[in-house]
């Protein structure tokens, strides 16, 4: 059995003091754990941000590839070996923006990942811009005057883009972000947590303050996470309430078990020789 | 019965071919069935399929070039017209030899030829295709399979070898099809049999006791390459020609079990790929400039985490959209230098199918074994023009994944570093799974283990390391083939698929008593430099030949060698070189 002690990397996280990452990063080595999974078949993806240090930190397998590319790879490396549980850390610029094509054919696709968005609302690594999720008036290094444009909503693209599991955590509540992670998981198809994940150094506004006053459990407010409806209600709700939860959760095959070349285990795993005179004598 | 002649064309007796009309008539069908047709008969083929970016309504064209002598490439001049519509006479009086021939539907287009194509010399035979396609029931498409039942009477070809492949066309879903078709084609090559007044152009026979030869395009032996060495995913967004690669695949997905995804664009198609890879797939993705230049920053992140990887650049000409359905070699120094920084990468340019063949598959071993992206450089006229070549060569075709561990050697690996900087600079490689193996594959700069560190010793010798991997590289890298005669008053040097129309120019040239011999490069990156300098220094006059407007390839060897060529031809008209016109720019040159 892996502890969350026993996941933990020889390198010391360089994220600020207080940034709502070591949260994530605990929840993160929890769930793990909790699972019982063992660290030679996981594999952290990332893309580029302070988001994308987070495979470094644990160990087990990790790919930090480039900005906005972490979910591609992410689906490359489960289709190749779906044995493989594959979580995918990204920023909300990582994932929304300049990676949003990718996220939306990632929910679509269903491939069998974890999704986990470090949703600052800011550009962190890149100190201070305006992100995708960035609210309307919101002031930054790059937005001076506050920003004109208004966020994107990821939790209903998601529930849009044809999602299986759509969660948002909090950053502030690692318990039950664990919880929800390994949900996510166990989910059968792509997952999607969006975590509420304070920028302490760039994003004065968006604080652990500011959210703990306007989250809210939807397990305690009776949500029914299978009613689409309900779900897709819930998926717009932004601004003095803020649900947290599992907010929408359904079942469909997932990529992995409709490739054919899956059917006879992970691709890796196959012979590589193969017989090709029977494919050239179509060319005579 | 038409008289027969016998013709002779050029020394080397190719008859050349072409059957043009509106997209949607089933030009290309028709075309690679006369291919197929005189390929069972033991002759040579080379074909090449001209269409705008439409997909009815515009004018299409199919040439095959035929001959008992080896064929490379194409022919200017055209022998048979095939005109499935007045256009194509229009658009093609001048290719046609005096001498040849225009096959015409005169009698559901009562036109007089000698009035609407003043220019015209060669002869029409009026047949009608419509007439008899009624008189047969079938579809009104079925007239260009009348159209070439009637070319192989005027060619006296034996019938047999085009029913043979009609059927194996049509008739492998249903029998019925494939005999209506044969049906058609018999009574277009009995009319001219039995009512044609004209003469026959007698100028290939079946060449009894002919090895069997494949016919195929250079996307097919791009794809079998692939599949022989071993590709277990394709990933790709469509993009000609490139895309020919990906129906291939997607239409083997279950024969060969590898995976094969369409995404969502060509970042996609490469990251996807470079997971794969990383989990331990042998991955290949295939574009053309456009969808490369989105696949760039990946090939960085390929290069940077050591993952292997083959990319097929399948070249059409650009810039932006360019011409999409057209032809040209412009990406030569793109592909070669396209990155963020500097790392090792392979670029490789084969000049026909058997090279694209044997080259891709070398493409996945090079991939494997110095964990690196490898460029393999296509372009529309290799990709899409069918050739003859004998079957593939299959013998000591071995797949080397280089220093991929297996779990047993990793579980006596100590202190298992994935990075670590070996003499060779290739470190052993283990996969996700694996026990005793963790480590992160890391696009920023990093440490032997992964980790990142942006020390400069580090950095220095951490580039060092990759770099470390060219001397073993150089030496393998093969160098430059010499054809012709050892010995020649000019070296024509060229690259990629220039190969083919430099190797009909130089057989032209030889026939007529020229003293010429060439020099054709698919490695180009490593640049063979020492190989390449030994061929050079025998050449007292080099012709550089190649498709795009600024000699790319020159740069390339002024870079490399501190030497240009001579002479340079230059074509970026987007269409590919033909023989006889080729043959007299070098003439011309050589002077
Ligand atoms: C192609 C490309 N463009 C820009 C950058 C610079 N860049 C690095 S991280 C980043 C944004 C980070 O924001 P986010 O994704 O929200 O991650 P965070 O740092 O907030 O966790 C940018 C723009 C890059 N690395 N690559
Ligand atoms: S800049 Fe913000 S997101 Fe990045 S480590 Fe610091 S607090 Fe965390
Ligand atoms: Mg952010």
């Amino acid at each position: 059995m892996t502890t969350p002690e026993e996941l933990r990397s020889t390198v010391i996280p360089d994220w600020c003091p207080g940034c709502g990452n070591h949260a994530i990063l605990m929840s993160v080595k929890g769930a793990i754990a909790d699972l019982g999974l063992d660290p030679k078949d996981v594999v952290l993806v990332s893309g580029i941000g302070c988001s994308a240090k987070t495979p470094h930190y644990v160990k087990t397998y990790g790919f930090h590839a480039i900005h906005g590319r972490a979910l591609p790879v992410a689906s490359g490396i489960r289709l190749a070996n779906h044995q493989l549980t594959v979580i995918a850390h990204c920023g909300d610029g990582d994932c929304y923006g300049i990676g949003m094509e990718h996220f939306i054919h990632a929910m679509r696709r269903n491939v069998n990942i974890t999704v986990l968005v470090h949703n600052n609302q800011i550009y962190g690594l890149t100190t201070g811009q305006t992100s995708p999720t960035s609210d309307f008036g919101f002031k930054t290094k790059s937005t001076p005057g506050g920003s004109i444009e208004r966020g994107v909503m990821p939790l209903i693209l998601a529930i849009g883009s044809g999602a299986t599991f759509v969660a948002r955590g909090f950053a502030g509540n690692p318990k039950h972000l664990r919880g929800l992670i390994a949900e996510g998981i166990t989910h059968k198809g792509a997952s999607l947590i969006d975590i509420l994940q304070p920028c302490v150094t760039f994003n004065h506004v968006n604080t652990f303050a500011w959210y703990r006053e306007r989250v809210y459990d939807l397990k305690d407010a009776g949500h029914d996470p299978t009613d689409r409806a309900r779900a897709m209600e819930k998926a717009l709700e932004w601004g003095d309430r803020i649900p947290t939860g599992v907010i929408y959760r359904t079942e469909r095959p997932p990529l992995d078990d409709l490739v054919p070349a899956l059917a006879q285990g992970p691709l890796v795993k196959q012979p590589l020789e193969r017989d090709i005179r029977p494919l050239m004598e179509r060319f005579y | 019965m038409p008289r027969a002649v016998k013709d002779v064309a050029d020394k080397r007796n190719v008859l050349s071919i072409m059957i043009g009309g509106e997209a949607g008539y089933g030009i290309m069908t028709s075309g690679e069935i006369l291919a197929r047709s005189f390929s069972r008969g033991g002759l040579h083929v080379h074909t090449d399929v001209e269409y705008p970016s439409l997909i009815r309504g515009g004018h299409n064209t199919y040439q095959v070039c035929v001959s008992e002598a080896e064929v490379w490439g194409l022919r200017e001049k055209v022998d048979v017209l095939i005109a499935l519509d007045d256009l194509t006479i229009r658009e093609h009086t001048r290719e046609l030899r005096p001498d040849g021939k225009v096959l015409f539907d005169l009698y559901e287009n009562p036109i007089d030829p000698k009035k609407e194509f003043p220019d015209l010399r060669a002869e029409v035979v009026p047949v009608p295709l419509s007439q008899i396609v009624k008189e047969k029931n079938g579809d009104k498409v079925m007239r260009n399979t009348v159209s070439i039942g009637a070319c192989m009477a005027l060619i006296d070809y034996d019938f047999s070898f085009l029913e043979d492949v009609i059927r194996s066309t049509f008739g492998k879903k249903d029998v019925e099809v494939g005999n209506a078709n044969v049906d058609a084609a018999k009574a277009g090559y009995d009319y001219i049999i039995d009512k044609a007044k004209c003469t026959v152009l007698k100028r290939v026979s079946r060449v009894g006791g002919a090895p069997r030869r494949m016919v195929l395009t250079g996307n097919d032996a791009i794809a079998l390459g692939a599949l022989q060495g071993g590709l277990r995913w394709y990933s790709a967004y469509p993009m000609t020609p490139a895309s020919s690669i990906l129906h291939f695949m997607a239409a083997n997905e279950k024969a060969t079990g590898i995976v094969v995804r369409q995404t969502e664009d060509e970042i996609a198609a490469g990251t996807m790929a470079i997971g794969a890879s990383y989990a331990g797939a042998r991955a290949m993705v295939a574009t053309s400039g456009g969808g490369f230049c989105l696949m760039v920053e990946g090939l960085g992140l390929a290069a940077m985490t050591e993952t292997p990887m083959v990319y097929v650049l399948a070249q059409r000409p650009g810039p932006s959209t360019g011409l999409a359905t057209r032809h040209e070699q412009g990406d030569l120094q793109f592909a070669l230098d396209a990155s963020q920084g500097d790392f090792v990468r392979v670029v490789l340019a084969p000049g026909d199918v058997d090279e694209a063949f044997h080259h891709t598959f070398n493409a996945l071993n090079l991939a494997d074994r110095y964990q690196i992206p490898v460029i393999v450089i296509s372009d529309r006229y290799l990709s899409e023009s069918l050739r003859t070549t004998l079957p593939f060569d299959l013998s000591g075709k071995k797949i080397d994944r280089g220093k991929l561990l297996t779990e047993e050697q990793l579980a006596e690996a100590f202190d298992y570093k994935r990075y670590e900087d070996t003499e060779d600079g290739v470190s052993p490689r283990a996969l996700p799974g694996m026990k005793g193996g963790l480590f992160v594959a890391n696009g920023d700069d990093h440490y032997e283990t992964g980790e990142s560190n942006e020390d400069p010793d580090v950095r220095k010798q951490m580039m060092d390391k990759r770099f470390k991997k060219l001397k073993a590289l150089t030496e393998e890298i093969p160098g430059p083939t010499l054809y012709g005669p050892p010995d020649a008053d000019a070296t024509i040097v060229t690259w990629g698929s220039c190969k083919g129309p430099c190797m009909d120019a130089m057989n032209i040239l030889l026939d007529k008593g020229r003293s010429v011999n060439l020099l054709h490069f698919i490695y180009l990156k490593p640049f063979p430099r020492k190989l390449a300098l030994e061929k050079l220094k025998k050449a007292r006059m080099t012709i550089g030949v190649e498709s795009n407007r600024t000699s790319q390839f020159d740069r390339l060897m002024r870079e490399e060698l501190k030497v240009s060529v001579d002479k340079k031809i230059r074509k970026y008209d987007g269409r590919p070189y033909f023989a006889e016109p080729l043959a007299n720019e070098i003439e011309e040159a050589m002077r």
